[in-house]
């Protein structure tokens, strides 16, 4: 594991910040901490501090490319940059409005949250959730995760910990939740149950186990359920394939990554709720990390 | 740099000047400490820092070991620089014996408790029983109420 989150300040920078933490920590009634205190207390400092920092180039450098990227951090120029204190106390307040949002978003989903009978599920939002958002310590631990996120999402956390991995989370799960609403809840448990009748003790995404099912069918024309209700835009869609591919009719991978990407915002697109507040591109990003796979799937079926 | 590297790098800029001028009120119990007999006891204080693995980051400690110890019928010049050191030593030592439970007063008030007391000037027994027991107390205990039980009454 890194020591320290990527930020512009330097170890001996953050030093004055793990100095405050200790001394706050101790009450100021003990001189000296012990290495791995202070190791995670210049973890915590480079956490907050990343806050800032990733906010400041979000938000005060949009559209600028020259100064986003990854590397752009580390080209701040001193007259840029803020104390280290400061920038440390302006990223622990933005990671205390995260957790109001957080707190929020949780609220918003506790009353039509449903698991579809998914244990790990039900155990992540209805346990894990609730205590994380309890004993997060946003002063000496911001960059602990606490919550082990057992429950796959389709998308991964890549190295996010903390407050912005359980941010992110609990958004990928709302994402899920929007979407399955899009379906009657006996249709999603019948997939579930053709995918396993054990399905509830799995460690299974209902969302993913239900797209590996509806999209290839909504691709081979076998969509008897209706789930693409446009039924013009979807044979527009899957037209569109096999001109690429008039010769051989057999579609490669990429063309079956690319079909099943259009049936996915087809689907979004028709079914999507009236006082849904989850943008189409934010349903694709999401939901379209397991198209890889299911191409991949079909790919493999079509040449055994 | 990695950053067990540089937590050690971490000096202690004019604490040999703060040192020194503990001997303005230490010369009414005889004792004093000379520049050379100082930049030993922070040379044994750097070397205990680095065994323990400890950062130091508030005021040091040797000043208020020493307005605390000076005044000990167990010390006299002779055996002052060596005492000090010997004390930094385990007093940093029972810091992380004790998992921090203790605040600096509150331990070197234990020491001098026990140091004066069941140790009658004996550092070894002070380091190898009193604060064995007492750390073990802390560890299975957790933060209790310091008054009385331990040492003399704090």
């Amino acid at each position: 594991m890194e020591e320290t989150y990527s930020t512009s300040y330097s170890m001996e920078e953050l030093t004055s910040v793990v100095v405050y933490l200790a001394k706050r920590y101790t009450s100021n009634e003990s001189n000296s901490i012990s290495y791995d205190m202070a190791r995670h207390f210049m973890m915590a400092a480079s956490y907050c501090i990343q806050e800032y920092e990733d906010w400041y180039f979000e938000d005060d450098y949009a559209g600028d490319d020259e100064n986003r990227g990854d590397g752009c951090k580390h080209s701040i120029q001193n007259s840029q940059k803020i104390d280290v204190l400061e920038a440390y106390k302006k990223g622990y307040n933005l990671l205390l409005i995260k957790g109001k949002r957080l707190n929020k978003l949780y609220e918003t989903m506790l009353s039509t949250f449903d698991s579809y009978g998914v244990r790990i599920y039900e155990d992540v939002f209805r346990r894990g959730i609730p205590g994380f958002i309890k004993k997060y310590d946003a002063i000496y631990s911001p960059h602990e995760t606490i919550l082990t996120m057992d429950y796959p999402t389709i998308m991964s956390l890549n190295d996010k910990t903390g407050m912005d991995a359980i941010y992110d989370y609990l958004r990928f799960i709302y994402i899920e939740q929007q979407f399955l609403k899009m379906f009657s809840r006996e249709y999603v448990i019948g997939y579930l149950e053709t995918y396993s009748p054990a399905y509830k003790g799995l460690f299974i995404n209902p969302c993913e186990v239900l797209l590996e099912q509806v999209l290839p069918s909504m691709l081979s024309d076998e969509d008897d359920e209706g789930i693409a209700a446009d039924e013009t835009a979807g044979g527009q869609a899957k037209e569109g394939i096999a001109e690429e591919n008039s010769l051989t009719m057999k579609l490669t991978r990429k063309e079956y990554e690319s079909g099943l990407s259009n049936m996915l915002r087809l689907l979004i697109a028709n079914r999507r709720l009236k006082n849904d507040n989850v943008s189409v591109d934010e349903y694709t990003n999401y939901l379209g990390a397991c198209i890889k796979n299911i191409a991949a799937y079909i790919y493999k079926g079509d040449n055994e | 740099m990695e950053m067990g590297d540089f937590l050690k790098t971490i000096n202690t800029k004019n604490e040999v000047v703060a040192i020194e001028k503990t001997n303005d009120y230490t010369r009414l119990y005889g004792l004093s400490l000379s520049e050379e007999d100082c930049q030993i006891i922070l040379k044994d204080k750097i070397d205990t820092l680095k065994n323990e693995e400890r950062f130091e980051f508030g005021q040091s400690i040797i000043p208020k070991l020493i307005f605390t110890f000076c005044d000990s019928a167990y010390i006299y010049q002779e055996n002052y620089v060596e005492t000090i050191g010997r004390l930094v030593e385990i007093f940093y030592l029972y810091k992380n014996e004790s998992m921090d439970l203790v605040n600096d007063e509150e331990l070197i008030d234990i020491m001098k408790g026990y140091f004066e007391d069941i140790c009658q000037g004996s550092l070894d027994y002070l380091e190898d029983t009193c604060l064995e027991d007492f750390a073990r107390d802390m560890r299975r205990d957790g933060r209790v109420f310091l008054g009385g039980e331990y040492g003399r009454d704090i």
